[in-house]
């Protein structure tokens, strides 16, 4: 029996039934390369252009510990994703809930310490920054999350809470920042009698302006938008959306923009990521993933959205069962438990994450076969 | 994807003018604050509560400046004349002699007087004004439970701060360390220090401040616990996230973002503590251990009776006043805390 072994690697073109995989070395073989590949990346010189460059970022969570602290079981959150935006470009990162959308991007500001990787902004790895470092830099990078109700202090009224960080970050001289926060506010819609008032007073739509107003007010060139349209309804959604359009036009902002509205993220990006159990699926710009979808899983994703004419004809891709656990991901390549093209390779052997046209990056062995 | 389009229009159109029914700018909404002063005193209780400890500040505070009829440890040197009246029988040869007898003594001190024009509440054994010194009393009181529940407070903000906010190792060590000066029995600790005190010569008038520090040691750890959980649940609030995430430094975000929202409980903790306070400075003046003759303390006022059966059945205005006054302070402090833990609640709106 041992005899009659083969070990086949990617993209050996074996006949499937001939094939016995060796789970074990396969993996070890793969963390190998990987461990290759990363070390030889993070090598390489920052691309100047780049506002944020992500190499091969990892965020692992211990679930069970030892008395010792060693971590026996661990959580990855965000597995081996990379990517490059530049100057004034929007990047859409969608995926289904849980896939490690919001916990990439709390790690590239930092508010989670990655496990591994790099992440360069404007020039700068980041990555090993101590807090104090990072207070300087926070000002350059900002977030809006997704619960505009939580995400404002309560106590403060919204003078308070938007000539905060200016003064903090002495964006100007103190005896203008009243005038400063009012033109602000201006700017993202809100009126100017606002200023006295509290969060509690607002609704969902103006809160969040109050939270986009509070992180421009830094003058940041980075934002992250934390889903910050799927916690308000459509018609207000549709202004927030506008709103960020309009400052980033303005202010030459560059957005990491999350969300799993694809109409949204269809609306407002230049280029797209598409993450699934928190590896980066596919990545390529609005054109080439919208007209010419790679990954099965981008494909079942659009054949989701609803179209709103009752006569067309739908080709829907329903995918089966549930997201794994990103506790225990399956072996080989993620998404084999609900791909509806899944062979024998899939459950062995994990994809590479490669560019399949220029600027267009996907990991699918059935790419490969073509 | 037609929906988007005509999303996008819409939206143009409305730009910047936004559709959420506007507050009118007359409109004029209260601020937290003012909504919770609204609903403190729409509760009787609490107005009654805030009247009864304004009053005894009033009372104990301007009191000593406005009767100056008599000092806090000035005797009525007026003299007191004493009538003993007795009687008894001789048997002298068969025949009953009933002599009757009465003594005058002359007294130095007019002690134990009834309330009148000249003592308003009377004198107590020694011949001290007893309403002078309530108003005396008073102050030790309200003194040494303010500045007893102020330094718990602080004490138990920063330790639970500390605690709640870095987690970890630093809040294993602080939450043993409450642990066990909880596990410290309060009176019998008392008894030894006041022993010591009376052995090293310590001014009377300061013992008093001493005994409440050792208090304040073994209290802080109710103000930290309550603090901590707190903090705990406020740090995993996303404006928490979002402070981080804006740069704020630690103490920022710890007292200026954290400290405030614990406020509330923390108000209502501190107005409850003040009246325990109160109770345990009388307990301790009273069993002897606080203030001490000739300075006055309500507890010590009291404390006239257990040496003499007589004043309790016959002269109850010497230790019923300064009864009074513990049981009003009390219950005003407990009643303002009340009424602010009801205000203060968010969930009662309006």
């Amino acid at each position: 029996m041992a005899d009659e072994k083969v070990i086949a690697s990617a993209g050996e073109n074996v006949a499937e039934s001939a094939v016995v995989y060796d789970d074990a070395a396969l993996a070890a073989e793969y963390q190998e390369k990987r461990r290759k590949q990363i070390e030889e990346d993070c090598k390489k010189p920052f691309d100047p252009e780049a506002v944020l460059e992500v190499r091969h970022l990892r965020k692992c969570f211990p679930l069970k510990k030892t008395v010792t602290g060693k971590v026996t079981q661990e959580l990855i959150a965000v597995d081996d994703v990379s990517f490059k935006l530049h100057k004034g470009e929007t990047l859409g990162i969608v995926g289904e809930s849980g896939c490690g959308k919001t916990t990439m991007g709390r790690a590239i500001l930092k508010l989670h310490q990655p496990t591994g990787g790099q992440i360069i902004f404007d020039g700068k790895d980041i990555t090993n920054y101590k807090s104090k470092q990072m207070r300087e830099i926070r000002k350059e990078m900002q977030i809006i999350f997704q619960d505009p109700y939580s995400s404002l202090p309560p106590r403060s009224t919204v003078g308070g809470i938007l000539s905060e960080p200016v003064q903090v970050h002495k964006i100007v001289p103190k005896d203008q920042i009243k005038n400063y926060v009012l033109n602000l506010m201006d700017r993202c819609g809100l009126r100017d009698y606002y200023y006295e008032r509290y969060p509690h007073e607002f609704s969902g739509g103006q809160r969040q302006r109050i939270c986009i107003a509070r992180a421009l007010s830094v003058n940041p060139k980075l934002v992250i938008c934390d889903e910050p349209v799927s916690a308000l309804d459509v018609s207000i959604q549709a202004q927030i959306i506008n709103l960020l359009k309009k400052l980033q036009n303005e202010m030459d902002l560059t957005y990491v923009f999350i969300s799993h509205d694809l109409s949204v993220v269809k609306f407002i990006s230049d280029k797209i990521g598409v993450m699934y159990l928190g590896a980066m699926m596919e990545f390529g710009t609005k054109d080439a993933i919208f007209s010419n979808p790679l990954h099965p899983y981008t494909q079942a994703l659009f054949s989701a959205v609803p179209n709103p004419d009752p006569d067309a004809k739908m080709n829907r891709v329903v995918l089966k069962g549930d997201i794994p656990s990103p506790a225990n991901p399956p072996k080989g390549c993620r998404f084999h438990t609900r791909c509806p093209y899944a062979k024998e390779i899939c459950k062995h052997v994990t994809p590479e994450y490669k560019e399949y046209e220029p600027g267009h990056f996907a990991a699918c062995h059935k790419l490969d076969e073509e | 994807m037609d929906e988007l389009e005509i999303k996008q229009d819409d939206a143009q159109e409305q730009e910047v003018v936004d559709t959420d029914v506007p507050l009118d700018k007359n409109v004029k909404l209260m601020s937290p604050g003012r909504m919770v002063a609204r609903r403190f005193f729409r509760s009787k209780l609490s107005i009654i509560g805030l009247i009864m400890v304004i009053s005894l500040f009033v009372f104990s505070f301007l009191g000593p400046l406005v009767y100056t009829r008599w000092g806090e440890i000035e005797l009525d040197e007026s003299g007191k004349t004493e009538y003993a009246v007795g009687s008894f029988t001789h048997t002298v040869n068969g025949v009953e002699y009933t002599i009757h007898q009465t003594t005058e003594t002359h007294l130095k001190d007019n002690f134990l007087s009834p309330p009148s024009s000249e003592h308003i509440l009377g004198t107590d054994d020694q011949g001290y004004d007893i309403f002078v010194r309530l108003m005396y009393g008073g102050r030790i009181s309200l003194i040494v439970s303010f500045l007893s529940v102020f330094l718990i407070t602080i004490i138990g903000v920063i330790m639970g701060g500390i605690s709640g906010y870095f987690g970890g190792a630093i809040d294993n060590i602080i939450m043993r360390i409450c642990d066990i000066l909880m596990c410290l029995p309060g009176v019998p600790i008392l008894l030894i220090i006041s022993t010591i005190l009376d052995s090293s010569n310590i001014d009377a008038k300061y013992r008093i401040y001493l005994l409440m520090i050792y208090l304040t040691f073994i209290s802080w750890p109710g103000v930290a616990r309550l603090v901590r959980g707190q903090i705990l649940f406020l740090r995993e609030q996303e404006y928490m996230v979002a402070a981080e995430a804006m740069g704020y430094s630690t103490s920022r975000k710890i007292f200026k973002h954290l400290v405030p929202n614990v406020m509330p409980q923390l108000i209502v903790q501190m107005s409850l503590s003040l009246g325990s306070m109160i109770l345990y400075e009388a307990t301790l003046s009273y069993l002897n251990l606080g203030v001490k003759a000739p300075y006055a303390a309500w507890g010590t006022m009291i404390n006239i009776i257990s040496t003499n059966q007589d004043i309790l059945q016959n002269h109850w205005y010497v230790w019923m006043p300064a009864g009074v006054c513990i049981v009003i302070a009390v219950l005003g402090f407990n009643f303002v805390g009340d009424g602010l833990r009801d205000a203060l609640d968010p969930k009662a709106r309006r």
